[in-house]
This record gives C-alpha cells, sequence and structure tokens, in this order.
C-alpha cells in the first residue's frame, strides 16, 4: 500500500457515531457555508467603487464582510476535507464557489472589459471576421489564428455582436472548463478523493498569472490540461486506463493529436509545453504511445514552416511585447530592475516571493513524497518539465509566468499532499494565505487594468474621427484601444516610441515636453492622433514610466497649448490631433 | 437520470438541430446563444466519445469537451483557409458531423441490442 492509499484509508476511518440532530447539523453545515460565503461576497463586492482602489490593486477595496465571506468558505472547506467522510458534491460546490469568487471579481464590480490586451484580441477576431481571409504577412497575430477564427465563428453562430461585453466572465469560464481535465489529472496521481479536491483547491488558488482572459493562451491552456490528463490517464503503463483495448487507444492517441493541432495553430508557447511533457514521459517509460512527440514535432514543424513564416523571420516582438505590463513587472523584476510605486514594488515582490516559494514548497514536497513510498514518477516529471522552455523560448521573463502556469497542476498536487498530512488548523491558515497572496498578485495591477465608461467612450469617439489608416497614439499601453480598425490603422505608444528617451528627460508638462510630443505625434505616417486616458495615468505612476502625475500635467499643458486641437474631453479622457505646423506655434 | 440511461445519440442529434435550426432562423440572441455554445463545447465530441467507451462521466465529459472545441476550431480554420468563410454554413458542416457520429452510436447501441 502507498503512502497515499494508506492516508486515504487512515484518515477516511470508521464512520462516527452521533446523535441524529448533530449528524444533521454537521451534514448540512458546509452545504450552508457554501452558500452563506457566495451570497455574501457577491452582495459585498457589488459595491465596489474602482476609482477608489490603491497601487495595490483590487485587495485595496475589498469590504470586510467580502473578505469574511472567504474565510468563512475556507474554513468550510478545510473542515470537509479533513473532518467528515464529505461527498464529491459537497467538496465540488466549495471548489466551484472558490472559482467564482476569485475569477468572476472584476465581472461583478468593473463597468466595462478590464486589460488593454483583451480589446486588441477581440479586434483581431474582428479583423479576421471583416476580411474572412488571414494575410499573416500583415501581423504576427495571423499566424496563429486558431483561436480568433474559433471565437469569430462562435460568436457570428450564437448571433453576438461581439465578445467584449461579456469579456469579463472568460476568466470564470475557462477555469471551470479547466476544473474536468484537472479533475482527471489528479484521480490518477492519488485515490484519495479529499486530496484529489484539496489539490483543485491549491490549483484555484495558485493561479494568479492571469492567462485566463479572452487569449490564446487561455484557450491553449485548456487544450494542454486535456491532451495531459488522456496522457496520464490512458497511456500510462500500469494504470487500469492503460488497458483498454488497441482500437481505444489508437482512437485517443488521434484525440491528443487532433488538440494538439487545434492548439499549434493557436498560439506558439503552449505547443512547445505539451511536446516537451509528451517527450518527458516517453523518455521515462511512462507513456505507452512511443511515436506520439515525433508525429507532434511533425505537426509543429509543418506549421511553422508552411503557415508562419513571419516566426521564423522574427517578428514576434509585437505579441510578445503585447504581454505588456506582466512582462515588464516579472521581466524587470528578475532582471532585478524594481521600480514604480511603493504599493506596485510590494505586489511585484509578492509575484516573485509566492511564485519561487510554492515552487521551492512543491519540490521539497515531491522529493518528500518520494522518499515515503510514492514512486510515480509522473507528476514531478511533468512538474520540471515546463522549466525547459524558460531555456527555449525567446518570452524573457513572461516565460516564468508560462512555465509555472504549465507546472502548475503538478505543483498544486504536491502542496495539497503535504497539506493534507497538516492538522486542520494548518489547513485553514494556509488556505487563508494563499488567498491573500491570490488577491494581491493577480489584482494588484487592476488600477490600470480596469477601464471606466468614460474612457471606452473616448476611444470609440477617436474611432469614428480617425481615417483609416492613421497612426492613433497614446501616452502607454493601457486602453481600451484596438478592438474596432484593428487591421486598417497604426497603434504606437510614447513610452515605446523613439523619442521616449527624449520626451523622458524633460519637464512633465514643460513647453519643451509638449512641444516634443507634437513632433512625434505629427511624424507619424498617415497623420496622428493622440489619446490620454485615467487608465494610462494609472500605468504610468504604478510602473514608474515617468514621475507621478506626469499624464495629467502632459494633458493639461496639451489642452492650453496651440500645438494641438481639443477633440473630445471627459472625466476620464482627452482626444487630441496635431494641429499642422506654420498654422500655430507651440 | 443516471449516467446510463441517458441516450447520447438522441441528445447530440437535438442538440445538433436546433443549434443549426436556431442560427438558420437567426432567433434573438438570448435563444440561439445557450443553444449554440451548448452544442459547440460539447456536441461534436459526444457524437464519438461514447464510442470509446471511456466509463465515467468525467472522463467521458472532458474528452468530448477537447474533441468539440478542436473540431469547431478546424473546421472553422478549413473554411477561412478555403476562402469560404461562412459561420451558418460552418455550424452546419459541425452539425452534419454530429449527426454522422450520433447515427453511427444508435447503429452499434441497436447491434449490440
Amino acid at each position: 500500500m502507498t503512502l497515499l492509499e494508506r492516508t486515504a484509508a487512515e484518515l477516511d476511518g470508521l464512520p462516527e457515531v452521533r446523535p441524529r440532530a448533530q449528524a444533521i447539523a454537521v451534514r448540512w453545515a458546509p452545504a450552508v457555508a457554501v452558500g452563506g460565503a457566495l451570497s455574501l461576497w457577491t452582495l459585498s463586492v457589488r459595491g465596489i467603487d474602482p476609482r477608489a482602489m490603491t497601487s495595490l490593486g483590487l485587495v485595496s477595496v475589498l469590504p470586510p464582510t467580502a473578505i469574511l465571506a472567504l474565510a468563512l468558505l475556507a474554513t468550510s472547506f478545510c473542515f470537509t476535507v479533513w473532518r467528515r467522510p464529505a461527498s464529491s458534491a459537497l467538496l465540488a460546490g466549495h471548489v466551484v464557489a472558490l472559482i467564482f469568487m476569485l475569477y468572476a471579481l472584476p465581472a461583478l464590480v468593473e463597468p466595462a472589459a478590464r486589460f488593454a490586451v483583451t480589446w486588441r484580441h477581440a479586434g483581431v477576431m474582428q479583423a479576421i471576421l471583416d476580411g474572412g481571409h488571414i494575410d499573416a504577412s500583415r501581423n504576427p497575430y495571423f499566424e496563429w489564428p486558431g483561436f480568433f477564427a474559433l471565437a469569430g465563428f462562435a460568436v457570428k453562430a450564437a448571433g453576438a455582436s461581439g465578445v467584449l461585453a461579456t469579456a469579463n466572465w472568460a476568466p470564470l469560464g475557462f477555469e471551470l472548463l479547466y476544473l474536468g481535465p484537472l479533475l482527471l489529472i489528479l484521480r490518477t496521481l492519488t485515490i484519495d478523493a479529499r486530496l484529489v479536491w484539496l489539490a483543485a483547491w491549491v490549483f484555484y488558488l495558485g493561479n494568479w498569472i492571469g492567462q485566463d482572459y479572452f487569449s490564446p493562451q487561455a484557450f491553449a491552456y485548456l487544450l494542454y490540461l486535456i491532451a495531459l490528463a488522456i496522457l496520464v490517464t490512458w497511456m500510462r503503463p500500469g494504470w487500469p486506463g492503460s488497458r483498454t483495448r488497441p482500437a481505444v487507444q489508437a482512437a485517443l492517441v488521434g484525440v491528443v493529436l487532433l488538440l494538439f493541432a487545434a492548439m499549434v495553430t493557436s498560439h506558439q508557447l503552449t505547443p512547445f509545453a505539451l511536446l516537451g511533457s509528451a517527450t518527458v514521459l516517453v523518455v521515462a517509460k511512462r507513456c505507452t504511445a512511443r511515436g506520439l512527440p515525433i508525429a507532434m514535432a511533425v505537426l509543429l514543424l509543418s506549421w511553422l514552416a508552411y503557415m508562419s513564416v513571419g516566426f521564423l523571420g522574427g517578428h514576434t516582438d509585437e505579441i510578445i511585447g503585447g504581454i505588456g505590463h506582466l512582462d515588464t513587472t516579472v521581466g524587470t523584476s528578475v532582471g532585478g530592475r524594481l521600480r514604480g510605486d511603493s504599493g506596485h514594488l510590494i505586489v511585484t515582490r509578492a509575484r516573485i516571493g509566492v511564485t519561487f516559494c510554492l515552487w521551492a514548497v512543491a519540490f521539497v514536497a515531491a522529493l518528500w513524497l518520494r522518499r515515503k513510498g510514492h514512486r510515480e514518477p509522473a507528476p514531478l516529471l511533468l512538474f520540471l518539465a515546463p522549466f525547459a522552455l524558460a531555456f527555449a523560448q525567446p518570452y524573457g521573463g513572461e516565460i516564468l509566468l508560462r512555465v509555472y502556469l504549465f507546472a502548475l497542476p503538478f505543483m498544486a498536487f504536491f502542496i495539497a499532499s503535504v497539506m493534507r498530512r497538516a492538522p486542520l488548523g494548518i489547513g485553514i491558515a494556509l488556505s487563508l494565505v494563499l488567498m491573500t497572496a491570490f488577491f494581491v498578485t493577480r489584482y494588484g495591477n487592476e488600477s490600470m487594468d480596469w477601464f471606466s465608461r468614460g474612457e471606452v467612450r473616448a476611444v470609440d469617439r477617436l474611432d469614428a474621427v480617425a481615417p483609416a489608416g492613421s497612426t492613433l497614439v497614446s501616452w502607454s499601453n493601457s486602453l481600451p484601444w484596438q478592438a474596432r480598425h484593428y487591421a486598417q490603422h497604426r497603434y504606437r505608444s510614447i513610452v515605446t516610441g523613439d523619442d521616449w528617451d527624449r520626451i523622458s528627460r524633460l519637464a512633465p508638462g514643460s513647453p519643451a515636453q509638449v512641444a516634443a510630443v507634437a513632433r512625434y505625434v505629427r511624424r507619424q505616417k498617415g497623420g496622428g492622433w493622440l489619446i490620454l486616458t485615467r487608465s494610462q495615468a494609472a500605468e504610468s505612476d504604478l510602473t514608474g514610466y515617468a514621475p507621478r502625475g506626469s499624464v495629467g500635467r502632459l494633458d493639461a499643458a496639451l489642452g492650453r497649448s496651440r500645438a494641438f486641437r481639443l477633440l473630445y474631453r471627459n472625466r476620464d479622457a482627452s482626444v487630441y490631433v496635431p494641429v499642422a505646423v506654420g498654422r500655430s506655434a507651440p | 437520470m443516471t449516467a446510463r440511461r441517458v441516450s447520447w445519440p438522441a441528445l447530440v442529434a437535438g442538440s445538433a438541430l436546433a443549434a443549426a435550426a436556431v442560427a438558420l432562423i437567426g432567433a434573438p440572441e438570448a435563444i440561439r446563444a445557450p443553444l449554440v455554445l451548448v452544442f459547440l463545447l460539447l456536441g461534436p465530441g459526444m457524437a464519438f466519445v461514447p464510442l470509446l467507451g471511456l466509463g465515467d462521466p468525467v472522463a467521458q465529459l472532458t474528452v468530448a469537451l477537447g474533441v468539440s472545441v478542436a473540431l469547431d476550431l478546424c473546421v472553422a480554420m478549413a473554411m477561412l483557409y478555403a476562402g469560404a468563410w461562412s459561420p451558418p454554413v460552418t455550424l452546419v458542416v459541425l452539425a452534419a458531423i454530429a449527426l454522422a457520429g450520433a447515427a453511427i452510436q444508435h447503429a452499434k447501441r441497436g447491434g449490440a441490442r
């Protein structure tokens, strides 16, 4: 009997004999707690005002009652796992409630789709719908159009006008879809059903990466989990699933290849992660489908060679640069250049700390389990395999986040395995610590990631007036644009432009800076249009692109300057067009 | 209703026909979106996956989810690259694939009886 089997047998024990009333109370208490936590959470977060957020993000505006709801759910879940013979339905109810509380929060409190990249992805999808064809030479996104084609097709077939109205629910949707394959994977790692649910609990508490918005990565990750679930459930020697008929085995290999094909056309990184994991399993003789990695490699290379020529031409910067602030946050941090607002520094440090801490705990737990007699090498191999990506892909600091994501199911399993052996109190305390870490790390940039209706209206106005072929210019990247005319305009930001070195050295809002900005905007192809928003100011202040308040000072100076004409202004945004040289002086 | 008693071929065929019908007649989004999305997420997969006899519902539904979205994507991409981009036609093609799978399941079940 392995350690985990023993654990399950010991902890399940014999059913306790209790008086009837007490038994009924014990039976229903967790269900009542889940319902109570959910209602309390929903009621308390409804009143959150995103404008009140500090640079710590959403955690700074969570009301005490919302925190109480989280604590109630964590306590009830741990009681259910530790203390009583629990039904899977009850444990599942806790985990689903947790997913709702962690991942639907922006959908409940924010007025518009969050995260600038969501808007860009909506724009890429729209460009494919408008054109009805793919021109991979124009934009690297179109070299991996699979997800956008699927989303565009689904949106049209469903009769919806677009994805932005429901985009804030995408994380909840994706995370719920991940639950099926996650349970399949975990069920092959232990026979202790409660450890399975505890590991799922840790998985959701640990998934702070935020790669579950409307994106190819979120979709490719679903395919990755399902493919891994098939490999470990039906193709692992010695596991009961591997004893299915050869015809079924062959069909399942076909399914993995179908999933891989869909992944290859959708995302540039995930296929490498799955290929790596499959290869490691085959080399370690933990996968019966020996030829699978070769077939995968052939599919992957065929796509790269014939369809996405641009990948080999090396212009992936637009996609990778588009990951934006996450890249700057962790990328620069890993490189040792921490900067920005003090709250933002806390968030950044928390992200690095949580990531490395959880990796370390999981690794030590894996070794400990091995010493205790848990000999199956597959989970450790699958935990370690994604780390090879760090050497193989040009993702910069961002790659560590993706490594974390791909290793997460197995990391969660190892952490849950040690947690399960700890006393109940420790279990509750660890859950609460992970919850706090989740809200700080995941929603730490929220003050720049959320968009107000005013910001969206300003972008609407810009889209209405700028003719096709214009260059739209922003201060920094966080704004809700690119959703409507992604392929027709060029989009530039001052902080990533050629003149940034000069502009950043000038006093914020000074006539010299206004003149430099005017020169930059005028020089743009097709005529430049400038938009400044609250979210860009928040991004600039958070990440420390420029001294605090720079965007506000520049905005005020532009309003007074004769070098620019104000086209539109509301509380959160301004749109300017430069006045032609000769007609005015700055 | 237990998993054993669910008639997957009938459910898949019903879902495929309903999705295609509401899309083709242009039903309002509130009716159309749930019917089409449920079909796209599970229909094409559940048309074939029960043939494998994978056992428990979580395993079956998970594999079916993967097969469904991958098939949806492949058909949509094929239409796109063939220069024949048309969401309604793509949906009809997927519904036809699902009906074919449901028919095979039905025939196998009849044969086994």
